[in-house]
């Protein structure tokens, strides 16, 4: 049964706001939201670090989302626009399921218009259109130990980052240009917050991360399953590691253009067709895609 | 001439202790177990002073304290009680907040926050364990066991870093070609070498040396023990050598401490001690090596 067809069937339970009544506004109780608030404020003063808190059950399984539900919900107010990004998409199943579930418990209105939303949360990808100081983005985040590639131990990766001893996280990335010639981590690209910690960007690619630095928006990483929340302030330096003869390089797109939209200054997806096994290229960010060519809308 | 390092009264303890654990080990009672608490006095009120581009030997059978005494010192260990001082000139600019009011030495480094020790580890200590393998990546790198040292201390160049390593990997006699084969590959002795060459990246003024030539054979014995001689009158290196080998000892360092049962029973200049021994577990080690 889908949820709206459920909604629809238990509608004489619904109050006169059009949320579900025997649920708090946002779905969890204030209890719970005001200690993940304190969560975030401790993250906004702690650049990169990251805090525990203690993750509720949500009605998706752990691992789909449920950290940056969490934070969605804790801070949704009723007059927010919002919008659900996975993987760049708008109308992915997971970005759908996740809206219609916000806007159920929260009452709020849903946009796919970056420009538009006041609250964002997404999966894999940050915007490509500049985002305002009036945002958040909220992203979901499935490691948030960017020392776990180095180091199994919890413990350990503690002590590390207390310590600032970082150069475990260094040597890997220099076994990797001793063996390959460059860096080959594709996303999760490792950034230094604010000249202190060493931070996991959450699975966004290479071509994203530039878009921390120095940013005019509040970014907020949750890991449900994990049980971390930590946050990249507004106007915090974010810098991808890097050694002085080996730059670090987004993905490079050069000659390459959207199929759908025609733009060359985006992170494109590469699609194999079905029939002839041809390639085209569209934009990742479906948003701004949509934009861009008026033409596809209806 | 003022010592680098003055280091007074290290103790190490295992267990609870209790008030009779002074009286009851050490050389006297030929333990360093305290029968009435069950305590181990792995280190006692040990006391001295390393002089710059010196070599001070450190002997004792097996459960004496010497390695015990390393690992303090490297800030592995966190002592029970004792203080370690380091002068003025060790490393300027590091740390300058622990040389309160201008004086000559630091305040006790073991008081120091870990990121603090490690920051001074990264500076100005290096240390070669007896086991290489507690002291490299085996299937790291050589280069890469190297830089990580450099990367510690603040490297972040990949072409000055291999050319650094290179470098020492020459000093120590390590084809520079194998570089960057992982040292699991190696011998025994180019190990130990890969050690050495990593101890020195960062330019330490003080050098650990935990039995370096124990487990191998008496010819790379000998030109390990010919490496560190040149590497010290080369870089100007203070070491402390702990041995089990006299002969190790007679031929690297000019002053020796015999330490037995978690103490230091004897100490002076390394011919006076082996000559004209005076403490009787003294002339029993003397007599059993030669």
């Amino acid at each position: 049964m889908q949820l709206h067809e459920w909604l629809d069937k238990e509608d004489t339970s619904r109050s006169n706001s059009g949320r579900i009544a025997g649920y708090p506004f946002g779905f969890m109780d204030e209890g719970a939201k005001k200690e993940i608030r304190r969560c975030i404020l401790k993250a906004v003063a702690i650049p990169g670090y990251q805090v525990p808190y203690g993750s509720r059950e949500m009605p998706i399984a752990r691992g789909w989302g449920t950290g940056g539900l969490q934070i969605t919900l804790s801070l949704v107010k009723p007059d927010d626009v919002f919008k659900v990004i996975d993987q760049g998409c708008d109308g992915s199943v997971n970005a759908v399921n996740i809206k219609k579930f916000v806007a159920t418990v929260a009452d709020v209105a849903i946009t796919t218009d970056t420009r538009a939303a006041t609250l964002i949360q997404t999966r894999h990808r940050i915007p490509e259109e500049r985002m305002t100081e009036q945002q958040i983005l909220v992203l979901q985040v499935p490691y948030p130990e960017a020392l776990r590639e180095v180091e199994p131990s919890e413990t350990e990766t503690r002590r590390m980052h207390a310590e600032a001893d970082y150069s475990r996280m260094w040597l890997y990335l220099y076994e990797d240009i001793v063996k390959y010639g460059e860096i080959t981590i594709s996303y999760r690209y490792p950034v230094t917050v604010n000249g202190r910690y060493i931070t996991d960007p959450s699975p966004i690619p290479r071509w994203d991360v530039p878009k921390l630095h120095m940013a005019d928006t509040l970014f907020l990483f949750g890991a449900g399953r994990e049980k971390r929340i930590y946050a990249i302030p507004p106007h915090t330096s974010v810098e991808p590691l890097e050694f002085e003869d080996h730059k670090f390089r987004t993905e490079n797109f050069s000659g390459k253009a959207c199929a759908r939209c025609g733009a060359t200054d985006t992170f494109l997806d590469e699609v194999i067709e079905s029939d002839g096994g041809g390639r085209s290229y569209f934009c990742s960010d479906s948003g701004f895609c949509d934009k861009r060519s008026p033409a596809w809308n209806h | 001439m003022e010592p680098l390092i003055r280091i007074r009264g290290l103790s190490k303890r295992f267990g609870q202790g209790c008030s009779r654990c002074q009286e009851s080990t050490g050389p006297e009672q030929d333990t360093n177990l305290c029968p009435h608490c069950g305590s181990v006095m792995a280190c006692n009120d040990v006391s001295f002073d390393l002089f710059r581009n010196e070599a001070l030997g450190v002997v004792g059978e097996s459960g004496s304290g010497k390695s015990t005494l390393v690992r303090l010192l490297h800030f592995e260990w966190e002592a029970s009680e004792g203080a370690v001082e380091m002068h003025r000139s060790v490393g300027p600019g590091i740390l300058p907040e622990i040389f309160v009011n201008g004086s000559d030495y630091s305040t006790n480094l073991l008081d120091l926050s870990h990121f603090q020790k490690r920051q001074l580890r990264n500076a100005l200590i290096g240390i070669v364990y007896q086991n290489p393998h507690l002291g490299l990546r085996m299937q790291v790198s050589s280069g890469g066991n190297i830089a990580e040292r450099l990367l510690g201390a603040g490297w972040r160049h990949i072409a000055k870093m291999r050319e650094r390593s290179a470098e020492l990997l020459e000093k120590t006699e390590i084809p520079v070609e194998r570089m960057d084969e992982p040292p699991c590959n190696f011998s025994g002795g180019m190990q130990q070498r890969v050690q050495i060459a990593k101890a020195l990246s960062n330019n330490p003024l003080i050098l650990f040396l935990d039995e370096v030539t124990t487990g191998l054979d008496l010819s790379v014995q000998a030109r390990v023990l010919d490496l560190i001689r040149n590497l010290r009158s080369e870089f100007k290196l203070s070491m402390l050598v702990v041995s089990h080998d006299l002969g190790v000892i007679n031929l690297l360092c000019q002053r020796t401490m015999v330490m037995k049962s978690g103490r230091v029973v004897e100490s002076g200049l390394t011919d006076q001690i082996l000559q004209d021994p005076r403490h009787r577990y003294t002339q029993l080690l003397v007599a059993s090596q030669l």
